[in-house]
């Protein structure tokens, strides 16, 4: 029994970033779902919508909820979802996406980790005017 | 321990589909394994971690396993290598 997986995003970002890690794991490796919320919906409807893809997305083991930008609205959905079977990692990216589809055989608050330290260890400094890459937190200048 | 050296033989490098099948692969294993470049290992379990090593064409990686099954798992992660992760090119 597997954490089920729902992206809570602004439009299809969601659906985008899943069809991504589809492609890059010849197939996902955990029930996933995305809600795309768009700008002109009435959020206690996506609301209501994210709680019925939540539930049945829940096979047992929880569901983890990834959103994008902490403090807006599909995140805002997302947050009233969170509780002990429900668990929210803002500020979804792909590295966040396929670490947490590496690692989906993991129990809920593990997998909520991994979220986290995907989506942080996918933001960096890329190359330098030199061409180098630099994989530390540093800037260039 | 057991190592070897390995040239990254394809096209596109360790892009994130052969990062992610790296990855798979080598999770079927009880052994550590780990990728070094330039004196810096990753965990080749970890799918950032192997991304993180920006590996394209041509370069010069060490492979590195130590466990129970690290003479299976180094031969055949080095076969994915050679295989160009079935790309083809």
């Amino acid at each position: 029994m597997r954490v089920g997986l729902l992206l809570v995003t602004h439009d299809t970002l969601g659906e985008l970033l899943l069809e991504s890690a589809r492609v890059t794991f010849g197939g996902l490796p955990l029930s996933a779902e995305s809600l795309a919320v768009a700008r002109d919906q009435e959020p206690e409807a996506a609301l209501e919508r994210a709680r019925s893809m939540a539930d049945a997305l829940d096979e047992g083991a929880g569901v983890l909820i990834l959103t994008d930008i902490y403090g807006a609205t599909p995140a805002n959905i997302a947050c009233r979802l969170s509780g002990p079977k429900a668990r929210v990692v803002a500020g979804l990216n792909l590295p966040m996406l396929l670490k947490v589809c590496s690692y989906a055989g993991l129990d809920l608050p593990a997998l909520e980790r991994k979220a986290y330290e995907g989506g942080r260890e996918g933001v960096l400094y890329g190359c330098g005017p030199d061409g180098v890459c630099n994989l530390n937190d540093t800037p260039h200048d | 321990m057991t190592e070897r050296a390995i040239t990254v033989s394809n096209k596109l490098g360790l892009h994130a589909r052969a990062a992610a099948k790296l990855v798979q692969l080598a999770a079927e294993f009880d052994s550590e394994v780990s990728l070094v470049r330039d004196g810096r290992a990753v965990n080749a379990k970890s799918i950032m971690g192997v991304m993180m090593l920006a590996a394209g064409l041509g370069t010069e990686l060490t492979l590195r396993c130590h466990g129970a099954d690290e003479a299976e798992a180094i031969e055949r992660i080095h076969a994915l290598f050679e295989n160009k992760f079935d790309e083809g090119e």
